[in-house]
C-alpha cells in the first residue's frame, strides 16, 4: 500500500473512483469523463514531466485513493512561484480505513511547491485541511450573488432544497407568476432589478486580448497568476467543454473610443444561475462593467449571477445590487513562507476562479 | 463668516439646524434634543480639545453650519493614538452654495489627530470625503443581515420602500399571514431560519464584565479602543437613552462551567430590524454566541438582525445564515500614518459600532 504519481494507465480506475465516490453516481462512468481527466492531468500546460497528481494503491495494486494536483505558475513581485492546487480528492471506502486520505495529503504537502491551495473545498475538506496548516483567508472567500429575475431566483433557491420531483413541480407552477413579476421588476423605474441597455459596447474576448488585459490588471498587486497564449488557450478550451455549467461567454467591454475598459467571463445557462469566472478592468468602470454583465446575462435568460469578489471591490459590487455570502466553496491555503500568506491576507493577490481548480472541475 | 469651536450657547441653533436639515423634520426641534446634543458634545468622557466640534457663522453671527467632533482614545500595538470621529455635518441650505461645508471639514482635518474616521457616512458624504483623501475601508464595511422571522422581514423590507401610511397599511394587512407563515417556518426542520434554544446560558452583561471582555478578547488585534469604567458607563448610558432604536440589551454568554465565552449588545424593537452594536468572545464560540443572539432576538419579537461583521468572523456568520452587503453606513478613514490605515485595511482592528459615532447618533 503506497502513494505514487498518477500514470495514464490508472485513468480507468481513477475515473470509476471519481464517478462512484466523488459524484456518488451509479453505473459505469461516461467515456467522456476519462478523456476529460486525461486532458486535465496529462495535457495541462503546467505539468513538468511526470504528473503531479497522486494515487494510493491498496492491496494487489488496486487504486483506492486519488488526489488531483495542478501546479499553477504565479509570481510574487515578479519572482516565480509554484502553487499546487489540490482537488478531486477521493478515497474508496475500503481505502479510508487504510489511511489513504492522510497519506495522499501528506505526499501532496511534501511536494516541491511554494504554496498549496484549493478554491472549492466543501465544509468537510476545509475541516480536514485546517488542522494540517491550511488557512481560510476571509478575503478570498467572499462570494457574491446578484438576482436578475428575482422571483425566478427565489423559486430556484427554494427548489434546490427539495427533491427533484417536488422541485420541478414547484418551478412549473410558479413559472407564470414569476414571469410576470420579473418582467415588471425589469421594467419599473424604481426597481433595483431594472435592466437598461448598457452604455458600453461588448464583443467576443479573444485569448490575445485577455492576455493583455490580465497583464494590465495585475498592477498594484503583489501576487498574480502567470499565463502565456498557449496556457490560456488550453484553459479556456477546457472550460468551454464543461457544459454542465452552461455556455462559456467571454466578453470584452469597450468605451465609445473603442478603448478596452474591462472584460468578463461567465457560464451562461438559461433559467439557471450564471457562474462568473472573472471580471476585470479599470476600477473606475467597475459599475459599468457589472451593468454590462448583468444586462448580457439577463438577455440570455439567466436568473441570477454568482461569483467570487475581491474584498477591495466589495463596495462597488454592493452599489450594483450584489449581496455576499461565504457559501460556494472554500479557498484554503498553506504557504511555505509566511510573507506569502501575509500577501494573501492583506488582499495583495489578483486571483479569480480562472486561476485555481474551480475552473478545472470535470463536472458530472 | 468664520469657523469656530462650538460653545454651549450655540446648542439651540445647532439643534434647530440638525432637526430641520439633517433629519428633515418640520417644526421646532423636540425639547429632548438640546440636552442630548449638550451631553454628547460637552459632557462626553472622551472630550479632547484637540478634536473640537465646529460651527460656521454667517456675517450676522447666525450659526449656518455644524460639524460634530468626538475624540476616541485608541491604541495601535499598545501605543496610544487619538482618533477623531466627525459626524452630524449639516449646513443651512442658504449657506450651501458658499464655503461653509469645505471650511468646516478643512478646519476639522487640520486638528491634531492620528486617524480621522466616520462609521456612518451616507453615499454623498462618502463621495465628498473620498475627494479629501479619505479611504473606504472594505474590511470595515461588511454589514450582515440575518432574518429571524423571514416572512415578516420580507414585508418589513418592502414596507420601508413606501410612505409611512402605505407602509403601516401593508404591515397591518400582512400581519396575520406573516405570523402564521413564520410560526410554521419556525417549526420546519429544513428551515435555515429555524430557531433553536442555545445550550449556553445568557445573563445581563454588567459594565465591569464588559470591560474585562474588551480587554481579554482584543488579543490578536493591532488596534483597539481604550475604555475605563467611567467612559464605558457614560457611553452605554447614552446609548440606552436612544429609544428610537429600541431597548439596548447586553448579554454575557457562558458555557456549562460558567466561563464567559462571548457577549453581545444590541437594540431590539418588536416587529422591527434589531441593530447589533457588538458581538465578541472566543473565536471558536462565535457560532454558539450567534445562535444565542438569534434566539434572544426572536424571543424579543425582532424580525431580523443587522450589524457590521468583523471580517475574521465572516465565515462563521455565513455558516449561521447571515447575508452580507455594504449598505448601512460607510466607514471611511484618513490618516497621515500609512501603517495605521494598513491595520484597518487588513481587518486587524478590534472595532465595532460601540467605538465610533454610530453609537452616538442623537437620532430623531
Amino acid at each position: 500500500m503506497s502513494v505514487r504519481p498518477l500514470v495514464e494507465s490508472d485513468l480507468i480506475q481513477v475515473t470509476d473512483l471519481y464517478w462512484r465516490f466523488m459524484r456518488q453516481k451509479e453505473g459505469p462512468a461516461p467515456a467522456a469523463l476519462r478523456s476529460f481527466l486525461h486532458d486535465l492531468y496529462f495535457t495541462n500546460p503546467w505539468i513538468d514531466g511526470a504528473s503531479s497528481s497522486l494515487v494510493y494503491e491498496g492491496t494487489a495494486g488496486k487504486i483506492v485513493g486519488f488526489l488531483g494536483v495542478i501546479p499553477r505558475k504565479m509570481s510574487v513581485c515578479g519572482q516565480p512561484i509554484r502553487v499546487a492546487f489540490g482537488g478531486n480528492f477521493v478515497a474508496h471506502p475500503e481505502g479510508r480505513s487504510h489511511l489513504a486520505g492522510p497519506r495522499l495529503l501528506g505526499a501532496y504537502m511534501n511536494g516541491p511547491y511554494d504554496a498549496w491551495q484549493t478554491d472549492s473545498a466543501n465544509d468537510l475538506s476545509r475541516k480536514l485541511l485546517e488542522p494540517l496548516g491550511f488557512r481560510t483567508i476571509p478575503g478570498l472567500n467572499i462570494h457574491w450573488g446578484r438576482p436578475l429575475r428575482p422571483s425566478h431566483y427565489g423559486v430556484y433557491s427554494i427548489s434546490r432544497a427539495m427533491g427533484s420531483a417536488a422541485s420541478s413541480s414547484l418551478r412549473i407552477v410558479a413559472k407564470p407568476f414569476c414571469a410576470v413579476a420579473d418582467s415588471m421588476a425589469a421594467r419599473l423605474s424604481f426597481s433595483p432589478f431594472r435592466q437598461t441597455e448598457p452604455k458600453l459596447r461588448g464583443e467576443e474576448l479573444d485569448v490575445e486580448t485577455l492576455l493583455q488585459c490580465l497583464e494590465e490588471s495585475r498592477k498594484g498587486y503583489s501576487l498574480w497568476p502567470e499565463y502565456d497564449a498557449q496556457s490560456l488557450e488550453w484553459l479556456l478550451r477546457f472550460m468551454a467543454r464543461v457544459t454542465s455549467r452552461g455556455v462559456l461567454r467571454k466578453v470584452v467591454v469597450r468605451d465609445d473610443s473603442k478603448k478596452i475598459v474591462g472584460w468578463y467571463i461567465y457560464y451562461m445557462q438559461r433559467g439557471s444561475v450564471g457562474e462568473v469566472v472573472q471580471i476585470g478592468g479599470e476600477p473606475r468602470f467597475t459599475r459599468d462593467i457589472l451593468s454590462h454583465l448583468f444586462y448580457d446575462a439577463w438577455a440570455q435568460g439567466v436568473v441570477a449571477l454568482h461569483g467570487v469578489v475581491e474584498m477591495r471591490q466589495m463596495p462597488l459590487f454592493s452599489d450594483s445590487g450584489c449581496f455576499f455570502t461565504c457559501r460556494g466553496g472554500w479557498t484554503v491555503t498553506r504557504c511555505r513562507q509566511p510573507e506569502l500568506l501575509a500577501i494573501l491576507e492583506r488582499g495583495g493577490a489578483v486571483l479569480s476562479r480562472l486561476d485555481g481548480e474551480w475552473c478545472l472541475d470535470p463536472g458530472d | 463668516m468664520s469657523v469656530r469651536p462650538v460653545v454651549e450657547s450655540d446648542i439651540p441653533q445647532v439643534a434647530d439646524l440638525y432637526w430641520s436639515y439633517m433629519r428633515r423634520r418640520k417644526g421646532s426641534a423636540p425639547p429632548g434634543l438640546q440636552p442630548f446634543l449638550q451631553e454628547l458634545y460637552f459632557k462626553n468622557p472622551f472630550h479632547d480639545s484637540a478634536v473640537p466640534s465646529l460651527v460656521y457663522e454667517d456675517s450676522g453671527g447666525k450659526v449656518v453650519g455644524f460639524l460634530g467632533g468626538i475624540a476616541r482614545p485608541m491604541s495601535v500595538c499598545g501605543q496610544s493614538i487619538l482618533v477623531a470621529f466627525g459626524g452630524n455635518l449639516v449646513v443651512h441650505p442658504e449657506a450651501r452654495s458658499g464655503v461653509a461645508a469645505p471650511r468646516l471639514l478643512n478646519t476639522f482635518l487640520e486638528c491634531k489627530h492620528d486617524l480621522v474616521m466616520t462609521d456612518s457616512a451616507n453615499d454623498i458624504t462618502r463621495r465628498i470625503l473620498e475627494r479629501l483623501k479619505f479611504r473606504t475601508i472594505p474590511a470595515m464595511n461588511i454589514h450582515w443581515v440575518r432574518p429571524v422571522r423571514p416572512v415578516h422581514m420580507g414585508v418589513y423590507a418592502m414596507s420601508r420602500a413606501f410612505g409611512s401610511t402605505i407602509s403601516a397599511g401593508i404591515t397591518l394587512a400582512a400581519k396575520p399571514f406573516c405570523s402564521l407563515a413564520d410560526s410554521l417556518a419556525g417549526r420546519l426542520s429544513g428551515n435555515p431560519f429555524r430557531q433553536t434554544k442555545s445550550p449556553l446560558r445568557g445573563s445581563e452583561l454588567d459594565l465591569e464584565t464588559l470591560l474585562q471582555c474588551q480587554t481579554e478578547f482584543r488579543n490578536g488585534y493591532s488596534l483597539w479602543p481604550e475604555y475605563d469604567l467611567h467612559s464605558l458607563e457614560w457611553l452605554v448610558g447614552f446609548m440606552e437613552r436612544r429609544h428610537v432604536r429600541g431597548i439596548l440589551r447586553k448579554v454575557a454568554v457562558r458555557d456549562g462551567s460558567q466561563k464567559i465565552v462571548g457577549w453581545y449588545i444590541y437594540y431590539v424593537k418588536p416587529g422591527a430590524m434589531a441593530e447589533v452594536v457588538q458581538i465578541g468572545g472566543e473565536h471558536e464560540a462565535t457560532k454558539d454566541v450567534l445562535e444565542h443572539l438569534f434566539y434572544d432576538a426572536w424571543e424579543q419579537g425582532a424580525v431580523a438582525l443587522h450589524g457590521v461583521v468583523d471580517i475574521r468572523r465572516m465565515a462563521e456568520f455565513s455558516d449561521k445564515g447571515c447575508l452580507f452587503t455594504c449598505r448601512g453606513g460607510w466607514t471611511i478613514a484618513r490618516s497621515d500614518k500609512p501603517e495605521v490605515l494598513e491595520v484597518l485595511e487588513r481587518g486587524d482592528a478590534f472595532l465595532s459600532r460601540l467605538d465610533g459615532e454610530w453609537a452616538l447618533d442623537p437620532g430623531d
